[in-house]
């Protein structure tokens, strides 16, 4: 950690407002304090700095978008050049069992996409960041923010990653020292399990009293099908097969995209038991559903990626700021339960954090008290009205789903409330795996044997997938996973739940090598790493660390 | 003395994104670009090279279209004081003659030339990903008239010397080099730096200075096509006459080994080559074609030695030189010369690998190679072969030689 000193200075810069992360967010935050300063004639600096090789490269999200928020954003202009993809104009749910499904002849509550667009938001991110430059906000992409400057306790600024050192961290001839950047304030918008944003919350204890954060991991691919297969701006989502409703929660989605092209995923939440479950397969196997081979068939996979995001919601929501600082979109856990949307409470969380960090500059008040008015704007914008109703809906599910659909109805006519128990707590997800001699359910290979041979052609094993991800990483650096304790991973991990990391992780970075005498040991393949940060949070007794690797390593999404 | 660190950079697209247009060239504007790859190992050098000399100025020269200042604004971003480019529509179909040419002028435009009285170093890349030649640097090199080294891997400044490691067939060559000299780098040394946050601001501000032909005085039939000697007859793309062979799946050691050994067993692994086609008909090329020749026909190879051995290549080369030598018929003959200390017996395998004479060359001081030691035989023993040059081969283009009628 770095605890400030200005001795060395001569890799030091400086700027008024500083930004990490470049989603929908931090570039709300960006584009938006740059009009308040112009509104007030003032020349401030704002500077973002972005992990993937280019805005963009490491977005992925399904995406629907509700609109309402960027064009509060941006002007008309703006807005109507957004290269959304098409307009929602069939939306559609079904149950699926393993070869039916059941067309629903309604939306399920908070699921209805009327008016909705359907977008690439690695798309929108790129085109949000030149309107951000074009407004003199400096955007970096490709540099890592691994550590945080504190000054007397307090966040001062960020420290880029160091580069050129060898995997004992070693300096190399071509070693370059990480930037110190110096900031009056700092806007984290690290997207889902920001790992600055982790560290933020220990050390001010910011997510004290509330539920912990509860995640799911989504799976998604972007294919080309054959004309004809599907409309551009139609929408299913799925539930369903292959998961079982009393233990895995979540379900499929399939847009149709201009040019026959189809983004479709699985998202899983993360609090299932079965510790040999495997989400990336899972979705191999929703992809030999009829309903969805049939779309697919003669197409072809485009590329692969996969993402948590959080689902806690309110009542998992950490404060959110404090001296010198603000968390913002993912980082903060604003999605939109149960339609998972998460990217106009991104923009909006990001222009409150806009408006309050504006303020407290021009009145030189960047102390938590000058920073609180964040959580006003929050509560008195769309973020608090359309969170707070659904505040315990997620948790209701953690007992499976029909339970969860009989304690969600109680809450439809209570306005959210839970008139007999109270607001439902969550449990983390790494404690809801069961140790494999405890589990008593079918393991997921043998519920799934007959559809776990992948064809490569609608079904892909995780190297292959990875491939699609078009993830690098320099091979020359610290590995950006680390095993925080080597014994209590082979006895826990390894030993009670037969590294759960190697199923889980979705692209094959996990392997459990066993050796001529059955010793059991972890090998890590950092270089496929996609940035989902499941391991992080799965893990059992919190066995694995995610920290960022060199800036623009990783997956280089175009459209996802 | 100020030394001035200049590196030549030129950017290419992505090689797994690289596509061969209809015209048979290199369609460049779909994919991708970076750095070349040899290139970024050059400006390496360069920043490493200041290490030692903390006053040196790194400047970064390109030829290219406005969008390689992306990758001048990278190596500005690693650390270089300045960039040029050349850039003028007028380049376009420029081969490396013509590049090495222009690429010169610039250098001469900018104040650099064997006369400076001040110390310069050029490096470059070995070799570009899409063009593949590894002519440029040495191009650069011989129109400015300054000293050359290829295949350096890393390299050192006294102020005044280069020394610089060579990498030889069989192990490396320390060369000492008056400056100014030209290098080209091989992407073997030390990787190139990630720039880091402060650097990339740097270049936001930094301004790269675009020059055109004009600017740089450079007479217009020199350069484009009109400028350039080279004609590609034709490019062809490389269709593999088998299938290609599974030779064993799975997501790890075990299931990958016991796979192999299965399929070996079941026969799944055995390539299955097609018959060899029929010699085609031999096509002319469709443009004209001149015979200077005048009746002098022959085919020179050098046959390399390391360690006391013909180096592989040599003798590979022969089967491509003894096949040309039969497609040109009328007696043209394979001469292949042979140089070091006491190498006569090795004359016989060269005889035996298809060539039809061999001029051997033997003396103490050749046991090793030297560049100019070696290069000045050539010249002198062509006297010998009685101007019956025809197509020089050297064996370290072993990809793909270029017909160039003489
Ligand atoms: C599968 C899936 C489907 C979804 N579907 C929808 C949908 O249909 N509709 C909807 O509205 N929302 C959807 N969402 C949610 C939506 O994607 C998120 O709400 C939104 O992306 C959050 O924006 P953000 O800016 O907070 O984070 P992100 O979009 O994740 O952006 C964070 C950025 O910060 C960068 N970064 C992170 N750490 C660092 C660091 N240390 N240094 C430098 N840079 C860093 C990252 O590379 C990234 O570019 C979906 C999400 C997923 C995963
Ligand atoms: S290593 Fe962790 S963060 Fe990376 S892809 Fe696997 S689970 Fe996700």
């Amino acid at each position: 950690m770095l605890e400030g000193d200005l001795m060395s200075d001569s890799n030091t810069v400086r700027t008024d407002l500083l930004i990490i992360g470049a989603g929908p967010a931090g570039l709300a935050a960006a584009i938006h304090a740059a009009d308040r300063f112009k509104d007030n004639a003032d020349s401030r600096k704002i500077m973002v700095i972005e992990k993937g090789k280019e805005v963009g490269s490491h977005i992925l999200s399904g995406a629907v978008l509700k609109t309402e928020a960027l064009r509060e954003l941006l002007n008309d202009e703006e807005f109507h050049a957004l290269p959304f993809d098409s307009e929602v104009m069939v939306d559609e749910t079904f149950k699926l069992s393993e070869s039916g499904s059941l067309k629903l002849p309604m939306h399920l509550p908070y699921m209805n996409n009327a008016g909705n667009q359907i977008a690439s938001l690695g798309a929108i991110c790129r085109y949000l960041a030149t309107l951000a430059e074009a407004r003199g906000v400096e955007i970096y992409s490709g540099f890592a923010v691994d550590d945080i400057w504190y000054e007397e306790g307090k966040v001062v600024g960020v420290k880029t990653k160091d580069t050129g050192v060898d995997h004992q961290g070693k300096r190399l001839k071509n070693f370059q020292e990480g930037t110190k950047v110096r900031a009056d304030i700092t806007i984290f918008a690290e997207g889902s399990h920001g790992s600055l944003a982790q560290k933020l919350l220990k050390r001010f204890d910011l997510d004290g009293g509330k539920n912990p954060q509860i995640y799911s991991l989504g799976i998604k691919e972007l294919w080309s099908v054959p004309q004809g297969r599907i409309e551009a701006g139609t929408l299913y989502h799925t539930f369903g097969y292959p998961l079982r409703s009393d233990e895995e929660f979540g379900g499929g989605f399939i847009y149709g995209l201009q040019d026959n092209k189809v983004a479709l995923g699985l998202v899983v939440g993360l609090d299932y038991a079965d510790p040999t479950f495997d989400i990336h397969a899972a979705m191999q196997v929703w992809k030999q559903h009829p309903k969805i081979a049939d779309l697919l068939k003669d197409g072809s996979l485009m590329e692969y990626g996969a993402k948590t995001l959080p689902e806690g919601g309110y009542l998992s929501m950490p404060k959110l700021y404090d001296d010198n600082f603000m968390i913002v979109g993912y980082s903060a856990g604003l999605v939109a339960m149960p339609a998972l949307k998460g990217v106009h409470l991104a923009v909006t969380s990001g222009m409150c954090a806009a408006k309050t960090a504006v303020v407290a500059l021009f009145k030189k008040d960047t102390t938590s008290a000058g920073l609180s008015r964040y959580a006003e704007l929050i509560e008195a914008s769309r973020i608090h009205e359309e969170l707070y109703a659904v505040r315990n809906f997620r948790q209701s599910f953690q007992g499976g789903l029909f339970q969860g659909a009989m304690k969600f109805g109680v809450q439809l006519l209570s306005r959210g409330s839970c008139p007999f128990s109270g607001d439902l707590k969550t449990e983390p997800d790494e404690t809801t795996l069961q140790p494999l001699s405890e589990y008593r359910g079918v393991p997921f290979k043998e519920r799934f044997a007959e559809k776990l041979h992948f064809d490569k052609k609608l079904t892909f094993d995780k190297v292959t997938s990875v491939f699609y991800s078009k993830a690098m990483h320099d091979e020359e650096q610290v590995p950006h996973l680390h095993i925080n304790d080597l014994e209590r991973f082979k006895r826990i991990n390894i030993g009670q739940y037969g590294a759960p990391c190697q199923y889980f992780c979705p692209a094959e970075v996990y392997e459990l090598h066993v050796d001529k005498e059955g010793d059991k040991t972890l090998r890590i393949h950092a270089e496929n790493c996609v940035h989902c940060k499941t391991c992080d949070i799965k893990s059992p007794a919190n066995g694995i660390t995610w920290s960022v690797p060199y800036g623009g390593d990783g997956p280089d999404y175009d459209y996802m | 003395m100020a030394l001035t660190i200049i590196s030549l950079m030129k950017q290419v697209p992505l090689p797994s994104e690289m596509r061969m247009g209809e015209d048979g060239l290199m369609d460049r504007t779909k994919a991708k670009s970076i750095i070349n790859i040899d290139c970024s190992f050059a400006l390496e050098a360069g920043l490493q090279l200041k290490k030692e000399h903390p006053d040196a100025k790194l400047i970064v020269c390109s030829m290219g279209p406005p969008s390689f200042e992306v990758s001048l604004k990278k190596a500005l971003a690693m650390g270089y004081d300045e960039a040029y480019l050349l850039s003028d529509r007028k380049l376009g179909g420029s081969d490396t003659y013509a590049t090495g040419l222009a690429l010169s002028k610039l250098l001469e435009h900018l104040g650099f030339s064997k006369k400076s009285k001040e110390p310069f170093v050029i490096v470059a890349g070995r070799q570009t990903s899409d063009g593949d030649t590894a002519h440029v640097p040495s191009q650069v090199a011989e129109n400015m008239g300054i000293p050359q080294a290829t295949f350096i891997e890393t390299l050192e400044s006294d102020g005044e010397h280069i020394v610089a490691k060579r990498i030889i067939e069989g192990g490396y060559q320390m060369m000492r080099l008056p400056m100014p000299c030209a290098l080209s780098l091989t992407p073997t040394g030390i990787p190139p730096r990630r720039p880091n946050l402060k650097g990339a601001m740097r270049a936001r501000h930094q301004k790269i200075t675009v020059f055109n032909v004009d600017d740089i005085g450079i007479d217009h039939s020199k350069i484009g096509l009109s400028g350039s000697p080279t004609i590609v007859a034709k490019v062809t793309n490389i269709v593999s006459d088998r299938a290609p062979v599974m030779m064993s799946e799975g997501g790890d050691a075990k299931t990958l080994v016991s796979d192999l050994i299965t399929n070996i067993e079941s026969g799944k692994t055995s390539l299955e080559t097609k018959e060899k086609k029929a010699a085609k008909a031999k096509k002319r090329p469709d443009f004209p074609e001149v015979d200077f020749r005048q009746g002098a026909r022959g085919i020179l190879t050098w046959a390399e030695i390391a360690e006391g051995e013909i180096i592989r290549p040599s003798l590979e080369l022969l089967t491509p030189a003894r096949e040309l030598a039969n497609a040109l018929g009328n007696e043209t003959k394979v001469m292949t010369l042979l140089i070091g200390d006491h190498v006569d017996a090795l004359a016989q395998t060269l005889i035996e690998y298809g060539s039809d004479e061999v001029i051997v060359v033997n003396d103490k001081r050749l046991k090793e190679y030297l560049v100019l030691p070696f290069a000045t035989i050539f010249p002198i023993s062509l006297p010998i072969l009685i101007r019956k040059l025809l197509f020089l081969l050297q064996p370290r283009q072993d990809v793909n030689w270029h017909r160039v009628l003489v």
